[in-house]
């Protein structure tokens, strides 16, 4: 098992996303997997800080600074753990030794009931392209109805 | 404006209204409904891509905000949110290829109405509509199947039932918008006011995200906005461009008072704006025309079953048939257009007949 001094910071993937941010939440589309990410702001602000310089702790200490107060580093640790889950890190991080105690139940017992509302919540959205295909058919696709269509044109065999 | 009481024949519709109130601002009143209401409302507004600005109106009303209909327009906010950016991001890879085919296509519609909201995906859209010169066309669909992927990118040779104006005309008056580091070319705002507003009534105006639009348009123009070259010198058309306006001050509030279109806004003719009420109690596409037809009218001539509950079906609505026929909207009685409509259609299909009989 590694070290934790030597595990390597976290960097935020780049590549393959889209990402929209909205008043208190950011989403991330990933055109690889075409999977549709919410992040809550605290989420949001640890992805920010993932820049494979900063370590665990300072990021804490850097969204206690934004958000005014106390962030425990496993408070980070967990939005790390969901942010690799959903593939929107680089780096490949080692589960902590103590990694059991990383739910979202078990940090509430430890930090507190308050401690839920600021907690790190990585969730998933419906994502477009699923949603597109199930619902009608592109242009050029056979169809044998006007309805099966996105343009809502079957000419002959194809969707216009 | 319309309250739902003011009318219960359109009571669906008109609640449909009163949520989209200054929906396109970007503070609008938080929205004041029961939550029962809401969620009676709730598949008419995510089936007809209005979900995201009903979440805008709903997110400041608390009770509303956390109740079950709320948290699901909230889903629907996001789901438009990331569909938003997929089709900008399938817009600047199209812009790229037809760039180097060296096309400059106009983007109408959509993208282009969605940027004047305070998000842009509260204001989804469904294709990428370009128009470009008549003779870049082929090289244009060329570029665009290459860029446009599982999304739909429409390739028009020109506005076409949009606008009378040509394409050289509309382009010299074009503007650029940047998306992001992209620069996308969009009509003048007067002339994207003009060809929302004939679009909106060429497909019935069922959906009420056009008539939003629309009063984000009016809303958000500037002061040196020429209305002259909105309204055109045609004064049928320019009324028509007028009416499309007076519906979303009449049904939605958008703020006319210092427009010239103000006092054409008070007087629309009395079938006009219960009549679009009524297209909103199904405001999809698949209940429009021709999703609605049954079969190609050639094939009744074969097997004449179902033909008269499908000529029902076809009879058209007063508004399309108004603007089919380049009617006034005035107080006359519609019929006179449908029928003219009707016979238009009836003429067209005589024509294509030898040569729908000769495929068969």
């Amino acid at each position: 098992m590694k070290n934790p001094a030597q595990r390597p910071m976290p960097a935020a993937r780049q590549e393959g996303l889209l990402v929209r941010e909205l008043n208190d939440e950011t989403l991330v589309y990933d055109l690889h997997r075409h999977k549709a990410h919410c992040l809550n702001s605290t989420a949001a602000l640890i992805w920010k800080y993932c820049d494979g310089q900063t370590s665990e702790s300072d990021i804490a200490l850097l969204i206690e600074g934004e958000q005014n107060t106390p962030v425990h580093p496993d408070v980070v640790r967990f939005g790390l753990l969901q942010l690799k889950h959903t593939h929107l890190l680089e780096t490949q991080m080692t589960r902590t030794p103590s990694g059991a105690g990383l739910s979202r139940r078990d940090l509430i017992k430890r930090l507190g009931a308050a401690a839920a509302v600021g907690l790190p919540l990585v969730t998933s959205v419906l994502a477009p392209r699923a949603v597109e295909a199930s619902t009608c058919l592109g242009p050029g696709a056979s169809c044998t109805v006007n309805a099966q269509c996105c343009s809502g044109v079957c000419a002959g065999v194809n969707c216009t | 404006m319309l309250s739902p009481q003011s009318r219960p024949a359109n009571r669906v519709g008109s609640l449909f209204g009163g949520i989209l109130t200054h929906s396109w601002r970007r503070s609008p009143e938080a929205l004041e409904c029961s939550d029962a209401t809401l969620a009676e409302l709730l598949p008419l507004l995510a089936g007809s891509m209005s979900g995201a600005l009903a979440w805008w109106r709903v997110r400041n009303t608390p009770h509303l905000r956390a109740s079950p209909p709320g948290l699901e327009l909230q889903e629907t906010y996001r789901f438009h949110s990331i569909r938003t950016a997929l089709r900008e991001h399938t817009i600047k890879q199209v812009l790229a290829i037809l760039s180097a085919m060296g096309v400059e296509p106009i983007l109408v519609k959509g993208w282009a109405a969605a940027r004047l909201y305070p998000e842009p995906g509260l204001r989804p859209y469904g294709d990428i509509d370009l128009v470009v010169r008549p003779e870049q066309y082929s090289t244009a669909i060329a570029g665009a199947k290459d860029a446009g992927g599982e999304y739909y990118v429409d390739v028009h040779d020109g506005v076409g039932h949009l606008d009378d104006r040509s394409f050289d005309d509309l382009f010299e008056r074009s503007s650029v918008a940047k998306l992001d580091d992209v620069d996308v070319r969009v009509l003048s705002p007067e002339d994207h006011l003009r060809v929302l507003c004939k679009h909106l009534l060429h497909h019935n105006a069922f959906r009420p995200l056009w008539l939003c639009d629309i009063g984000a348009a009016v809303e958000n123009r500037e002061a040196n906005f020429d209305w002259d070259r909105c309204l055109g010198r045609h004064k049928r058309r320019a009324d028509l461009v007028a009416c499309a306006i007076g519906l979303a001050h009449v049904l939605l509030d958008a703020e006319v008072a210092d427009t010239p279109v103000a006092k054409r806004a008070a007087t629309l003719p009395s079938w006009l704006a219960p009549n679009v009420l009524k297209q909103w109690e199904t405001p999809y596409s698949m209940s429009q025309a021709p999703v609605t037809h049954q079969a190609p009218m050639s094939k009744y001539l074969r097997d004449p079953r179902g033909l008269v509950a499908d000529l029902r079906r076809r009879w058209p609505n007063p508004i399309e048939a108004t603007v089919y026929v380049g009617g006034p909207f005035n107080e006359l009685p519609r019929w006179p257009f449908q029928v003219g409509e009707c016979v238009g259609r009836a003429a067209r299909f005589v024509a294509r007949l030898p040569r729908a009989l000769r495929k068969d």
